[in-house]
């Protein structure tokens, strides 16, 4: 649900009304995967998301059983459960489990007590009462047992079974190797190289000015305006209270000092809060961001001089299609109590006619996921061992089977891969391989190595 | 007595489930999919190449030969009881394809839908430049219906009771002794 919030509540200028998303509505699944049984599965880009919205449902609704039956079992057990036909919805993020329940208005049980953060939701037909969870804090799974309400999640496997889907099998079907990583058997793609523009360039000087309003509002008047040679826009509050830095390509950066005591914060209210500052800043929903759609990428907790708070990353995804940043991401922002002290942006817009003229394309049949494997696999190992990686000692003949056990996913993805100052601004169609500490990109049609990226975390 | 070695072979691989050959093989070559049992109506067949070699891959149902007629044999008697005292005869699914690898590690996929509940058989030659094959490899699998792939729910979840009532008794005994 989206309200709207009157700017002029802070702003005292004339009233703006600003889109703000509800914090349910930036949560989505990165990965929501259907096991069709028989080692067949497929991943649900389009539809994540509503897949997500009826586990909710079935947890409301266990909440209300009296007679729940919350308990512990082991990942083998939950392995061997999802062996039958399944649904599994996982964030990229926990989120604190008690927080989770109040948000989602799940009534809180005291057997929820012993669960502390959800990562993956899922459901099985060999357990048809039951709706599982695992926490990644704690690296514990649940099973939640209600006789009381029937569970239709059945019908969703069939319906996508019926419907058509790209089949996946695990790294170990198709390679003998010991990953149960789901990848694409084959994938046909009208995916192409996309160009984009940058929503804030240093030159234009009444945008940039309009931006930095936003954040000094009255205050505006005394704020120093420092222009560097290399074209990067400094408005400086005081003496370094605010900082807004615009640099010259395009990506913007807000500094505050902390002044908030910042005790315990909430997960949801620290989100909120990341909503409604970036909806002041210029802008939030995905009206004001042409081809793409912002959302809840991850969410760490943090400390800073014992003050606590949250530090949240925005993600953008065109068409169901993440897309992936080589340096920075497209928002972060960190929250300790009710002040945001850093704020980046560095949104892109995609020509809506440019996607429109793109799904008309004929499909073409991207590299061989598992050959795209095959083929850089020394160079995967090389990039992990350069970041310090330790395989131990291994013979150069298990060098492939030691490199694709740390993959973790692999993904189609956009990727914005840093430029020089007048080259192309173009999103390149990768294959995203999550492995280790790392993401590495290949071209999606050559499998050609592109870029790599460590992850924060 | 052939007939005996013979059925011991047959007894043996199917026991298996494993890879066999007949003639030389190719070290390059090795069927990674599928396994000796799957389970549903897609079948899965993965070759893994560790050098650029060319290869042809023929897929077959074993049938049971009753007269002139070519029925399918049930996954269930080919797994548990000795084949030697039926006639089989493979018949071809599909043109076999042929696949030529680069590299020193690439691998063939190939999935069939729709497949029906039997015994196949997947037959990999190495070719040389004049398409003659120089060494094959081979694996049987049973194909079993998908709904046969079940186990009681409450066989995984067993043990867990078990334990916590194990954990009673134990309590229990504890208190009060035997």
């Amino acid at each position: 649900m989206i309200e709207t919030f009157d700017l002029s509540q802070i702003m005292e200028e004339d009233t703006v009304s600003v889109e703000i998303p509800d914090t349910l509505d930036v949560i989505q699944p990165a990965e929501t995967m259907i096991h069709f049984g028989g080692g067949v599965y497929t991943r649900v880009d389009e539809g994540g998301q509503e897949i997500w919205d009826q586990l909710q449902v079935s947890f409301q609704q266990f909440g209300q059983d009296e007679n729940l039956i919350v308990e512990q079992i082991t990942k083998e057990q939950y392995d061997q459960i999802m062996n039958y036909q399944s649904i599994s919805a996982s964030l990229s993020y926990t989120i604190p489990f008690d927080a989770f329940c109040v948000e989602y208005g799940i009534p809180a049980q005291q057997s929820f007590d012993q669960i502390e953060s959800l990562m993956t939701l899922s459901f099985s037909v060999g357990a048809k009462e039951s709706l599982f969870l695992y926490d990644s804090e704690l690296d514990k799974y649940y099973r939640f047992i209600s006789h009381e309400y029937p569970l239709t999640l059945e019908e969703v496997i069939s319906r996508i079974e019926d419907s058509g889907y790209v089949a996946y099998y695990t790294v170990e079907a198709l390679t003998g190797t010991g990953n149960k990583a789901i990848i694409p058997l084959s994938l046909y793609t009208a995916k192409e190289e996309l160009s984009y523009e940058l929503e804030f360039q240093s030159e234009e000087t009444d945008k940039i000015i309009s931006l930095a309003q936003t954040f000094f509002g009255e205050s505006f008047d005394f704020v120093r305006r420092i222009e560097e040679s290399k074209g990067t826009v400094i408005y400086m509050y005081g003496y370094g209270e605010k900082i807004l830095t615009i640099n010259a390509n395009g990506s913007v950066e807000y500094k505050e000092k902390g002044i908030s005591s910042g005790n315990q914060q909430d997960f949801f209210i620290a989100l909120e809060q990341a909503i409604k500052f970036v909806a002041y800043h210029p802008g939030w929903t995905s009206s004001d961001i042409e081809g793409g759609i912002l959302y809840l990428k991850d969410a760490d907790f943090i400390e800073n001089d014992k003050r606590h708070g949250y530090h949240f990353v925005f993600g953008m995804e065109s068409g169901s299609t993440e897309i992936c940043y080589e340096t920075g991401e497209p928002i972060a922002v960190e929250v300790f109590g009710d002040q945001v002290t850093y704020y980046t942006r560095n949104v892109i817009t995609i020509d809506a006619e440019q996607l429109a003229e793109m799904q008309q394309n004929t499909n073409r049949e991207a590299f061989s996921a598992v050959n795209m494997m095959a083929l850089n696999y020394q160079y995967m190992y090389s990039v992990l061992l350069s970041q310090g990686f330790d395989f131990g000692k291994i013979e150069k003949d298990a060098i492939f089977e030691a490199t694709s056990d740390q993959i973790l996913s692999v993904k189609t993805s956009y990727l914005k891969q840093d430029v020089e100052e007048g080259d192309p601004l173009e999103l390149t169609p990768v294959w995203a391989v999550a492995i280790g500490d790392t993401v590495m990109y290949f071209d999606l049609f050559d499998a050609r190595p592109v870029g790599s990226v460590i992850s924060s975390k | 007595m052939k007939k005996q070695v013979m059925a011991l072979i047959m007894t043996i691989v199917l026991l298996s489930g494993t890879i066999f050959a007949s003639g030389a093989t190719d070290p390059a070559i090795s069927i990674i999919s599928p396994v000796a049992t799957v389970y549903g109506d897609n079948l899965l067949v993965s070759v893994k190449m560790t050098a650029p070699k060319t290869i042809k891959v023929s897929i077959y149902e074993e049938k049971q030969k009753i007269g002139d007629t070519l029925v399918s044999i049930d996954p269930l008697v080919s797994v548990e009881n000795d084949l030697s005292e039926i006639v089989i005869s493979s018949v071809l699914l599909a043109s076999p394809e042929t696949f030529t690898g680069t590299g020193n590690l690439q691998f063939y996929n190939k999935q069939l839908e729709k497949v029906t509940p039997g015994l196949y058989r997947i037959k990999v030659d190495t070719l040389d430049t004049n398409g003659v094959s120089t060494a094959s490899i081979s694996t049987q699998v049973a194909v079993m219906p998908k709904d046969s792939q079940t186990k009681e729910d409450g066989t995984i979840f067993q043990s867990q009771q078990s334990g916590a009532l194990q954990w009673v008794r134990n309590f229990l005994k504890s208190i009060f002794g035997n």
